[in-house]
């Protein structure tokens, strides 16, 4: 006897944000991006005098160079299939993992590093708290939401 | 999990290239499991099946305490 697939819509849901990918081509448009607006930030910091532009500008820049890696990770391999699929889910578990750690760790070894050759080190990195904590919060959140969608009768 | 894909494969005369777009995945996805390195779902382990008219488990086997 045949049965549908049964669904839920928290899981549907997931599924439609986690299934969306750009077109292949996507990944050499994101990629000439990054390089430009990674070029941009340099010569903003460089030739534009007034610092209130500068700022702005090179936000707008460094923000660009962010969304062309975004769009270089959600865009498509020639042939999508199980294994990308795995290779793409192992990378993004890999890249959360060790960015929490290196910038959980950081701080401390910045602070390490300075106090041999500062009297007076300073403790940086408090940006970073609540990048971690939305990050890891939202992975949480969503593990638990699944798990349950997961197990519905 | 230990499997006999690449002598199906060769039974059927057939290069990964080949088997790789019958069933449409990549070359390196048949590379992959052929070299144990992945193992695939069941939907492609069906597909495999029908391929080589054969059940899974005759080229799909459970290796020790797995």
């Amino acid at each position: 006897m045949k049965t549908k697939l049964q669904i839920p819509e928290e899981i549907e849901n997931v599924n439609k944000f986690t299934n969306f990918q750009l077109p292949n081509k996507f990944k050499i448009i994101g990629l000439v991006m990054f390089i430009l607006s990674f070029m941009t930030v340099f010569f903003v910091a460089i030739y534009l005098e007034n610092p209130e532009y500068n700022n702005v500008s090179k936000r707008i820049a460094s923000t660009l160079a962010i969304l062309s890696l975004l769009m270089i990770s959600v865009s498509r391999e020639k042939i999508e299939d199980e294994l990308i699929a795995k290779i793409r889910m192992q990378s993004y578990h890999y890249a959360v993992l060790g960015t929490v750690i290196f910038y959980a760790l950081m701080p401390f070894i910045n602070f390490s590093v300075e106090s041999i050759n500062s009297s007076m080190p300073n403790i940086q990195g408090s940006a970073d708290v609540s990048i971690l904590s939305t990050l890891l919060l939202m992975q949480i959140l969503i593990f638990r939401k699944l798990k349950k969608a997961y197990n519905e009768e | 999990m230990k499997n006999r894909l690449k002598i199906e494969r060769a039974i059927l005369n057939l290069t990964q290239e080949e088997l790789s777009e019958r069933i449409g995945v990549s070359r390196q996805t048949i590379n992959s499991i052929e070299t144990n390195r992945f193992v695939p779902s069941t939907v492609l382990a069906l597909k495999l099946s029908l391929l080589f008219g054969k059940p899974v488990n005759d080229f799909f086997e459970l290796e020790g305490d797995e």
